[in-house]
Parts: C-alpha cells; sequence; structure tokens
C-alpha cells in the first residue's frame, strides 16, 4: 500500500485553486421524466449544469452531484427541474462564494420569462406541484446581475493571468 | 474526557467482537459508562448482545445525517452498556461516504455530541480496511488488534501497522496501538512460536491474558450474555476479565 492509495488522501485538502463542491438536495421528489440540474454561473457569466444524481439512504432519497469550483470565487447558482427537454421548475438565484458544501433547501421560483413552452402537461404539473406546497411561493428576491451574459474579455484577463 | 478505542483487524474470526462486547461489559461491571459503536455490516456485535432485534435506528442512520447518534443509542440491560446497533444496509455505505466533504472523519464528527457522555467509546470494526475502518481509526484515540496466533496474522499485523503510519501521514492522524490481544489460544508449540515472534517482532506489547479458545463463549453469544454473567469461571470468562483490567486498570 502506498501513500497514493485514495483511501489516505485528505478530501478537505484543495487541489490548486479548485475545490470539491458537494451539492445536495434533500425532500424533493421527481416524476419519473424529471431530471435535476445544479446550475453555476461563474463571475464571467459562464454557465456550468451539472445532474444531480439520486442517492438512497434507508429514510430518504438525496440528490448529489460534485462540482469543481475556483475556492472562494463569487458564484451564482440555481437548482432546475427540466421534464421531456422542457425547463419545469427553478429556484431562486443564490450567489456565493465557492466552498466545500452549497447546501440548500428547495425553494420553489418559477420565472415565467425563462419557461418558453407552457404545454397543458407542464401546466398541469405546475398546478400538481403548487397543490403539494404547504406554504405560499415567494420568489427570493436578490441582488444577481443577468445570467447569461458572457464577459469574453474579463475571462481571457483571467485566463492570461492564471497562464502567468 | 472519554477514550475511544477501535478493536481492529481486517482478517475476520479473531474474535474482535467476542473481546469487544466482553471487555465492554465487564468494564461496565466496574462502573465505567461505556458506548459500544457496532461499524460491522455483518451486525455480530448487534446480534450477539440483542438476538435478532430489529433496529430503526442504526450506525447506518448515524453516517448518513439521518440522525443524531443519540437517537440511535439502545442499551443493554445485560451487558449494561449503551451500543449504536448495525445492519446490512451498512455494507453499502462506503459508496455513498465516498465523495463526501471530510469523508475520513465523518464518524468522528457525529460522535462529538455523545462521546463526552461516555468513560469509553468501543468501536468494533469490519473485518476489511475501507473507508469504514478508516472513519473508525479517525475517531479513535487507542486500538487493540486481537488476532488468532498464526502465521498469517503477523502478516496481517504489518499491513495495519502501515494503514496506521498512512493514516498519520495522509491524514494528520495519529493512533497509538494499545496492544495486540490473544485469542483463540492454544496451548500448542507452534502458538507459543508464534507469539514469540510476535514479541520479537513488534515493539507493541501483547496482553499478557490470552483468551482460551473455547466453546462456552459461542454458547454466551447464543444466550446473548457476558462472559461475567453466563459463566463467570470459565477460564474464557477469567480471561476477558483480567484482560479488561490490563487494558484500562
Amino acid at each position: 500500500m502506498s501513500n497514493l492509495n485514495p483511501l489516505f488522501l485528505d478530501s478537505t485538502k484543495p487541489i490548486g485553486d479548485k475545490v470539491v463542491t458537494n451539492v445536495e438536495l434533500i425532500n424533493i421528489l421527481l416524476h419519473d421524466d424529471d431530471s435535476l440540474y445544479f446550475e453555476v454561473i461563474d463571475q464571467f457569466g459562464f454557465t456550468q449544469r451539472f445532474a444531480l444524481q439520486p442517492i438512497a439512504t434507508k429514510k430518504s432519497i438525496k440528490y448529489r452531484a460534485e462540482v469543481w469550483l475556483k475556492y472562494q470565487h463569487q458564484i451564482q447558482y440555481r437548482f432546475v427541474i427540466d421534464s421531456e427537454g422542457q425547463t419545469l421548475f427553478k429556484s431562486a438565484i443564490r450567489e456565493t462564494r465557492a466552498g466545500h458544501v452549497i447546501s440548500e433547501n428547495w425553494e420553489p421560483c418559477f420565472d415565467g420569462d425563462l419557461v418558453t413552452e407552457k404545454t397543458d402537461k407542464l401546466s398541469i404539473r405546475r398546478a400538481e406541484f403548487m397543490r403539494d406546497l404547504k406554504n405560499p411561493l415567494e420568489i427570493k428576491s436578490n441582488s444577481s446581475q443577468p445570467l447569461c451574459k458572457p464577459q469574453f474579455l474579463e475571462q481571457i484577463k483571467s485566463l492570461l493571468e492564471d497562464l502567468l | 474526557m472519554s477514550s475511544v478505542v477501535s478493536f481492529i483487524n481486517q482478517k475476520g474470526g479473531v474474535a474482535k467482537t467476542t473481546t469487544a462486547i466482553n471487555v465492554s461489559a465487564q468494564w461496565a461491571q466496574l462502573g465505567k459508562k461505556i458506548l459500544l459503536i457496532d461499524l460491522d455490516p455483518q451486525a455480530s456485535a448487534t446480534r450477539a448482545i440483542f438476538g435478532d432485534t430489529e433496529f430503526e435506528n442504526t450506525i447506518y442512520d448515524v453516517l448518513t445525517s439521518e440522525i443524531e447518534a443519540k437517537e440511535a443509542v439502545a442499551h443493554s440491560e445485560s451487558f449494561g452498556i449503551d451500543v449504536i446497533p448495525s445492519e446490512i444496509m451498512l455494507s453499502g455505505i462506503e459508496i455513498i461516504l465516498a465523495s463526501k466533504f471530510g469523508r475520513e472523519t465523518i464518524l468522528k464528527r457525529r460522535l462529538a455530541e455523545i462521546k463526552d457522555d461516555y468513560d469509553i467509546v468501543v468501536i468494533d470494526c469490519s473485518p476489511s480496511l475501507g473507508l469504514l475502518t478508516v472513519n473508525a481509526l479517525i475517531a479513535s484515540k487507542d486500538i487493540v488488534i486481537p488476532i488468532c496466533p498464526e502465521y498469517f496474522s503477523l502478516k496481517g499485523i504489518e499491513l495495519i501497522l502501515e494503514t496506521l503510519k498512512n493514516i498519520h501521514t495522509g491524514l494528520g492522524h495519529k493512533v497509538d496501538v494499545r496492544g495486540i490481544i490473544i485469542s483463540k489460544y492454544r496451548n500448542r508449540r507452534i502458538v507459543e512460536q508464534v507469539i514469540r515472534d510476535l514479541r520479537a517482532k513488534h515493539t507493541i506489547p501483547v496482553f499478557n491474558n490470552y483468551i482460551p479458545d473455547s466453546i462456552v463463549v459461542e454458547e454466551a453469544h447464543h444466550k446473548h450474555l457476558p462472559m461475567h454473567e453466563f459463566s463467570p469461571k470459565n477460564p474464557a470468562g477469567l480471561a476477558l476479565a483480567n484482560l479488561a483490567m490490563e487494558m484500562w486498570p
């Protein structure tokens, strides 16, 4: 057995300037065709989407993804449920600094502009979802910048800085 | 301030569970408050103490953060100790824990809130050197290594010592080896030879109270009783009682 055995690697140590961030979502019920994603937008507006995989424990099902993020860099993130290629639900966008763990309770939030096609099926599903909620919906206010606006020049500058 | 001690050997059938539960019961009889954690998916300690009782809350639920450690504690009247039981679901937990941040310290963190309620926390490890055992080692201050005095056991000890070195180097945690327990002892020339080799080769202390091979120990398991209650005058029972004193006077 050598020191390179992964069993004896400290999982809390950053590798380079990146850290593994465990994203975990609990208390959510998905239908068969639903997919759950974690979307993260970096400081340059670059969006990455990670599928959350179900991990069944004895008492519950958790959805989890492992994401590599630049340690302490500012990010925006949200959770998205897609069904048959269409976005069903989105959580509010949150802003934080990248650390080891992002743990967030699902707070439903519908952004009408971003759900482009509202088919009958989607409407029904959303209505079902609304019925299941005990508390009235609230869209959390945030001070986030608009998403998906690339800042290529800033991004290239940062990459050059990294290289140098 | 409590002490956490793991009974560890990656080899099966070396009487880890027998020594762990009986030494714990003996300590309890001497007035110490003991918590035994069954970290073996085979749940041998749980079965030996509670029989076929099914537990809703086990160490699996504690490690997956479904419940707090204190919610999984069950008390055994006959052994006089608290136990966090195990279950077969534990065999799949390493997959769940493997990608977790701080995966190697999960048990230590989960025990932090209750360990000071006890004088000694005893961890009965599974016969493997996986993530569960690493968690036990990180949670422990000391370990004891039960072995059967045979050739393969000598090799096994080297592997455990190598693991402790790797844990110190890679994870920055130093574990002390309190000693080696000789179990299933038979008075044969070759057995004595192995014990002599063991003492000569390693600087780790070997406890003087050897546990003789005895069917009575097995019978005590079937009755879910500690040896000091089931057959106090049996040589194995006496040896276990003396071993408890030798380990923690």
